[in-house]
């Protein structure tokens, strides 16, 4: 009890709470950047931080992560430019939205969900940090195969259009992700002699260039005069504005499912935050009264995504406090950080030196009520800055997109494979293909591929699938649940009558 | 030409190319080093899933389009047909030459202001001031930031030995 409150008033100090408010203020900045990502905004300070007392440059870090998670979506909204992969699925429902005037809406019910998210995800890290690790930590490379499998199913049924043109995206998204040198033995694959690809594509100008590129390349075949206008109109009534409290009321179930969702993905190393946002988004019109107004601008559509992918950020701390072991790219730095302070998470921390854990679990719940009031008085400036023509603004977009694709690894070949994808996603989008499906896809595949093959060589070494299968209660148990939320899948793709004579609706495609 | 034969002719052409990757590409582009004949998957096993699980879901596809059967709401309304093609292909060339050759003869800044003022112009903006002045100050924002703000040292001019931008 001593330990706790000592983290706590710890995390009340003055150095304490001025790190909190500079990250969040940071991370909301620079996650509204397109490019700049949760993971980069991080990294960025990471360096920065040694020259910090610890308990300003950790609440900061820490801050900065949760304030560029929810900063990331205002591109997504505004611009239909994710600043973060794990902010793509608010593209679907928050775009349309905004284009529809109510971009402010669209705002505060990303803001409210996030917080919601992340709130409930930090309680679930503080009082079960230890039992979710347990049985995230029983996890093997079979269970994972079976996890991504699963999540690629959802993807491809969460597809509006045509399943064949969803898997056809995905599969071009797993052919992408395996150029580069094999992750196992180092040989070439589909890199046509060309060293700037044994590395394999990198994710930013993935991203910039399949969401971003394609976009602003979709939106010049504009007549001038559409050019000429704002990017995004915002309605002068006050209800467009804001969430009310009975809309606030009515979102509680999603935000409550989505963020368990958030919170168990979160605990699983290396799912992470993307995974998590589609398969809550996918649940949340699964069980929705009104499910057809999902990717029209659904209100539910844009709070179980911002939930999950906020959720992610707290439980993924999870293995990483626990265990010492980082979930993802962001915990992996914050664990840099952690030891450069000279703090080394693990069982071995909760039990000898608790006092900096409490601390952080405290300071991560006070960085929630920051997010919330700096993002409250962040959004009017945030509308501000992209209600300009779109002829002014694209340009700035196409240039801005080029240093951000450059940053990453200082490579002029990355900002013209960053174009080329955008080229490429331009294309796909007049075929009507969802190039979101082929970056989740490509985002997917490394996890994929080493968990097959380290799956191959464990069944091989078990003598056949059946007692390999036999001799794991957890892959019996998931396999169990997955049938059947595989079932539910498509049992609703085939209520909700996709596939019809074109006869009987010639209004459709 | 209809809808449905629009769709077949593009099944077709994407079977083909899919088929043609596969057995022309594919093989002479994977390395299986030693590794194709151990435990686990070779180096061509994910890569020719995807390629196979292409094909099969084209071949569906042309199924359900020569059946006439076919799907509700493919994301026609996000991506309407352009009524100005050729606008879009005049930005793609402008960024792709710069991508390609005008950041490394003219460095980020001087490539990314001109770059920025031809885009500008194809967009149909004949304002001095929006067309000179504001390609010229979001580039100075862009490149203060990631030289100063960032430390990321950006792409400089080639043609002018010593130019700092």
């Amino acid at each position: 009890m001593e330990a706790i409150l000592e983290g706590i008033s710890l995390s009340l100090s003055l150095s304490a709470l001025t790190g909190i408010l500079v990250g969040i203020v940071l991370g909301q900045f620079l996650g509204s950047i397109p490019g700049l990502t949760a993971a980069m905004a991080v990294a960025l300070l990471v360096p920065f931080s040694f020259y910090f007392d610890p308990w300003v440059g950790i609440p900061m870090m820490l801050a900065m992560f949760k304030g560029s998670l929810f900063g990331s979506s205002m591109p997504a909204i505004l611009l239909r430019t994710p600043g973060t992969p794990a902010a793509a699925a608010t593209v679907i429902d928050g775009n349309p939205l905004a284009l529809a005037g109510k971009g402010g809406k669209a705002m505060h019910t990303v803001l409210y969900a996030s917080v919601f998210g992340d709130a409930f995800s930090d309680i679930c890290l503080i009082l079960g940090a230890g039992a979710l690790a347990a049985i995230a930590i029983r996890f093997g490379p079979s269970e994972y195969v079976l996890l991504i499998l699963f999540a690629m199913l959802s993807l491809v049924s969460l597809n509006r259009g045509s399943s064949w043109r969803g898997l056809v995206a995905i599969f071009m998204g797993v052919l992408i992700g395996c150029i580069g040198l094999d992750p196992i033995i180092g040989t070439e694959r589909l890199t046509f002699g060309n060293p700037e690809l044994f590395e394999g594509i990198g994710l930013i100008p993935m991203l910039i260039g399949f969401l971003a590129i394609s976009e602003v390349f979709r939106q010049l075949e504009q007549p001038l005069h559409r050019l000429a206008e704002k990017t995004i109109q915002f309605s002068t009534k006050r209800e467009d504005n804001h969430l009310s409290g009975a809309e606030r009321l009515a979102l509680l179930p999603t935000l409550f499912r989505s963020s368990a969702i958030g919170t168990v993905t979160g605990a699983l190393p290396g799912l992470g935050a993307t995974v998590a946002a589609f398969i809550a988004y996918n649940e949340a019109r699964r069980t929705a009264k009104k499910p057809e107004e999902f990717g029209h601008g659904s209100l539910h559509g844009i709070a179980a995504p911002e939930a999950a992918n906020n959720a992610v950020s707290g439980s993924n701390l999870i293995p990483l406090l626990a265990f010492g072991i980082p979930g993802d790219v962001a915990a992996a730095l914050i664990l840099g950080a952690l030891l450069i302070q000279g703090i080394t998470p693990g069982p071995l921390a909760f039990r000898d030196n608790p006092v900096p854990i409490y601390a952080i679990f405290s300071a991560m719940l006070l960085a929630n009520v920051v997010n919330y009031l700096v993002g409250f008085a962040f959004i009017p400036l945030a509308k501000r800055m992209v209600s300009v023509p779109k002829r002014v603004l694209f340009p700035a977009v196409l240039v801005f997109a080029s240093a951000g694709a450059y940053a990453m690894r200082g490579s002029l070949f990355d900002v013209q494979l960053m174009f080329a994808f955008g080229v490429m996603g331009w294309l796909m989008g007049k075929l009507r293909f969802p190039t979101i499906l082929l970056v989740i896809g490509f985002i997917l595949t490394p996890i994929l591929e080493r968990s097959a093959r380290q799956t191959l060589i464990l069944v091989e070494s078990s003598d056949g699938w059946l007692p390999f299968i036999g001799s794991r209660p957890v892959l019996m148990i998931l396999l169990g649940i997955l049938a059947l939320l595989t079932v539910l899948i498509l049992r609703q793709r085939m209520k909700m009558g996709r596939y019809t004579l074109p006869q009987q609706s010639p209004d459709q495609d | 030409m209809t809808d449905r034969r629009r769709e077949i002719l593009l099944l077709g052409t994407l079977i083909a190319i899919t088929l043609a990757f596969a057995v022309g590409v594919l093989p002479m582009a994977i390395d299986e080093g030693f590794g194709g004949q151990g435990p686990g998957l070779s180096p061509s096993a994910m890569p020719g899933l995807a390629v196979a699980g292409m094909a099969l879901a084209l071949a569906y596809g042309l199924v359900l389009a020569v059946l006439g059967i076919k799907p509700g709401t493919d994301a026609a309304a996000e991506h309407p047909r352009g009524a100005h093609p050729l606008r879009a292909i005049g930005a793609v060339l402008i960024c792709l030459t710069f991508a390609q050759l005008g950041f490394k003869l003219l460095g980020f800044y001087l490539g990314g202001v001109v770059m920025a003022m031809l885009l500008t112009l194809l967009l149909g903006e004949r304002q001095i001031f929006k067309v000179l002045v504001i390609p010229m100050l979001v580039c100075t924002l862009i490149y203060a930031l990631f030289e100063l703000g960032f430390q990321i040292r950006l792409p400089k001019a080639g043609f002018i030995p010593g130019l700092p931008l």
